[in-house]
């Protein structure tokens, strides 16, 4: 143990010193974050978009010209709603960059909801605005939902057409009857700027602890490691050192890193003592694939030249740049990596998640990393027979 | 006096490539063992059995003691290897390295033993500055301070001159000189015939992995019969003169150069009163004298058909 502790502590000083461990593990992930922060446009989740509305005659569509709307102003989900005239004027008020989508709300919505014919309701959005289109999508379905909903409980039960409204609002206040025991996924997801700040931190993170590893490979090149293994010490300590190494870089890089994107950036980590749990077993994942790459490879150059690869190859796999979705194939390639996991457990933290709802994550990542790590001392074994 | 080191048939392979072959020697407190060979002839492969680096595949090595094996830690603290590779952290300073290696040694008065190290390889007023910052001269004599370090009874310098300046050569030959005067064991591996003939007590001359000889210097010479050679400036009848010189007991042959004359003598260092007895009787006026003794290169030529750098 001393001549661990003795050897980490030089290898520490050495990378504060020779600043490449500073560079990927602090600098890069937090100017990336930022960048993509800003070319992205993750403003921290303030309500962005206005919304222009073309209103109908009818009870329904007043109900949700006069109350779902400024509703969700009041909620913060809108920044703010314009009632437009027409059709034209909306589109006209899209071009001029007034609105930043719109609503046209058709005539006969009362008339559909009373088990009339169907109706069309018209979303108006840019095609350089997807976020805006998808909020505008997002409330038309909510709006055809609730027309929907009302058509059934009017073709259910004797209600007038003169009640529609009440009954529109009543539905809408009603609780489902299907209730689901989890939390709706749509409250366990990472805010952009969050997924940005986590996803750069995490693909750079095998960067910062795979240079401390391989410095195993630097030292057996410059002949220190000569020294150390004719030293009076246990065979194992030089590769232990340098594992430690790498876990002490990971842990403190993604901990500058969680606090300075929330500060500078605004992320949203969650749960300290969650987030401390994902920390650290991301770095010892990465700690692992480190050491497996220091025992595989031959030399110094080649580690790093390995490092470039795997690394960008598990941070594109494992989602650190955009989430994975889509091809099951893909998505179980991507559950093979410590930083798919990563993110799974800072999402699991996300909403009102705690530190047990990571667990599961934190226990693949361990997983991953002991599994890696097994086959360094083979590899390292082999080399120096 | 029992030796501090002591090897017995020792063997290893790499692969089917036999690279040391039943090698054996010992070193006593205070001798300096020069294990001389061309590259490839096996030293640092000896040398890495000895400080228990490798394990051998056949045979044993001693050290204090102590049988010498990768794991035996309390054998390896008797050991100071001085690698033939800078083995310094060129971006920490000579305190730091030295600081560095002592605490894996465990050194009680290791500010102490920082200090006298510092001292004794001539670095105390660069001690401060970066490895990185030094001269190729220097560097080799902290890689040899750190070897120093913990005071080892067994000194092993794996050619620790290699790409250094003669006068920086000269100040680490001289340290060495001096540490096996203070009772040191050393052993001391290089392909320049020079060094080793200056510093080690006993030769090992190494080729294809074999020890092909053993001995003192004069042993060595004795044992293949090799001649020196005595060059004489001189004015006069120098054909007389080196006809005068068949006589001379212990001269081979003798003939007249444009400058004097050259004999082929045995032992001539020992032959050459004798000589210059017989010159100056014959009429030779002398003004230089030149002896060139046999040398180990010759020996190594005699033994294997090879130069020593080939």
């Amino acid at each position: 143990m001393h001549a661990l502790l003795t050897i980490t502590a030089k290898d520490l000083l050495l990378r504060l010193r020779d600043r490449s461990v500073l560079l990927y593990a602090i600098v890069a992930p937090l100017v990336l974050a930022g960048v993509l922060g800003l070319v992205f446009g993750a403003d921290g989740g303030a309500p962005a978009t206005t919304l222009g509305v073309v209103p109908a005659e009818g009870q329904v569509a007043e109900r949700i010209t006069d109350q779902v709307l400024p509703g969700l102003v009041d909620d913060g989900v809108l920044a703010d709603v314009e009632v437009l005239a027409d059709r034209d004027a909306a589109a006209a008020a899209l071009r001029d960059g007034d609105v930043d989508a719109a609503l046209v709300l058709p005539p006969g919505l009362d008339a559909a909801a009373a088990g009339g014919p169907d109706v069309e309701i018209e979303v108006l959005a840019g095609p350089d605005a997807p976020i805006d289109a998808a909020v505008a999508g997002a409330l038309a379905d909510g709006v055809a939902s609730e027309v929907d909903l009302v058509r059934r409980v009017v073709l259910a039960g004797d209600v007038g057409t003169a009640e529609l409204g009440r009954v529109a609002s009543a539905a809408s206040t009603q609780p489902s009857v299907l209730a689901l025991v989890d939390v709706p996924v749509q409250a366990r997801e990472l805010d952009q700027r969050t997924y940005l700040a986590a996803g750069m931190a995490v693909f750079f993170l095998l960067f910062g602890t795979g240079i401390a590893v391989t410095g195993l490979l630097e030292e057996e090149r410059d002949g220190t490691m000569t020294r150390l293994r004719a030293a009076p010490m246990p065979a194992w300590a030089p590769l232990g050192a340098k594992a430690l190494t790498g876990f002490v870089v990971g842990v403190v890089s993604l901990g500058l890193l969680a606090l300075a994107t929330t500060f500078a950036l605004g992320a949203s980590w969650g749960d300290p003592l969650g987030v401390a749990l994902v920390v650290t077993a991301g770095a010892a994942s990465a700690t692992g694939v480190s050491v497996a790459i220091a025992g595989l490879v031959r030399s110094h150059e080649a580690a790093q030249q390995a490092l470039g690869v795997v690394g960008t190859a598990l941070g594109a796999l494992g989602g650190a740049f955009f989430p994975v979705s889509g091809d099951a194939l893909l998505d179980v390639v991507s559950r093979a990596t410590p930083h798919r996991w990563f993110l799974e457990g800072l999402t699991s933290l996300s909403g009102d998640g705690g530190p047990v709802d990571a667990l599961p994550s934190v226990a693949v990542m361990l997983l991953i990393g002991l599994a890696a790590a097994a086959v360094g001392p083979l590899g390292l074994r082999r080399r120096s027979a | 006096m029992d030796p501090v080191l002591s090897c017995r048939g020792l063997r290893r392979s790499f692969g089917e490539r036999v690279v040391v072959d039943d090698v054996g020697f010992r070193v006593a407190p205070g001798e300096t063992y020069g294990l001389l060979g061309p590259n490839g002839a096996g030293k640092t492969t000896t040398i890495s059995m000895v400080c228990g680096l490798l394990a051998p595949d056949g045979g044993e090595v001693v050290v204090a003691g102590m049988p010498m094996t990768p794991s035996a830690l309390d054998a390896k603290a008797h050991v100071g290897l001085v690698p033939q590779e800078l083995a310094v952290y060129p971006d920490l300073t000579a305190t730091e390295n030295l600081r560095f290696f002592g605490r894996l040694h465990r050194l009680a008065d290791l500010a102490g033993r920082v200090e006298h190290v510092l001292d004794v390889v001539g670095l105390r007023d660069r001690a401060d500055d970066r490895v990185s910052t030094y001269s190729g001269g220097m560097q080799r004599r902290l890689n040899i301070g750190i070897g120093l370090l913990h005071q080892p009874t067994l000194l092993v310098l794996d050619e620790p001159t290699v790409g250094v300046d003669p006068q920086s050569r000269d100040a680490i030959l001289a340290a060495v000189e001096q540490l096996a005067d203070d009772g040191l064991a050393v052993v001391y591996t290089s392909h320049y015939m020079e060094e080793v003939e200056r510093l080690a007590d006993r030769v090992g001359i190494m080729d294809h992995g074999r020890l092909v000889a053993e001995g003192t210097r004069r042993e060595l010479v004795a044992m293949v019969g090799e001649k020196g050679q005595l060059t004489l400036t001189a004015a006069g009848d120098r054909e007389g003169a080196a006809r005068a010189l068949d006589d001379v007991e212990g001269v081979e042959r003798a003939s007249a150069t444009p400058e004097g004359l050259v004999a082929t003598v045995d032992d001539a260092s020992r032959r050459l009163p004798g000589v210059l007895g017989a010159v100056a009787a014959a009429g030779l006026d002398v003004t230089g004298v030149e002896v060139a003794e046999p040398d180990l290169e010759a020996v190594f030529l005699h033994l294997t058909g090879r130069a020593l750098r080939d």
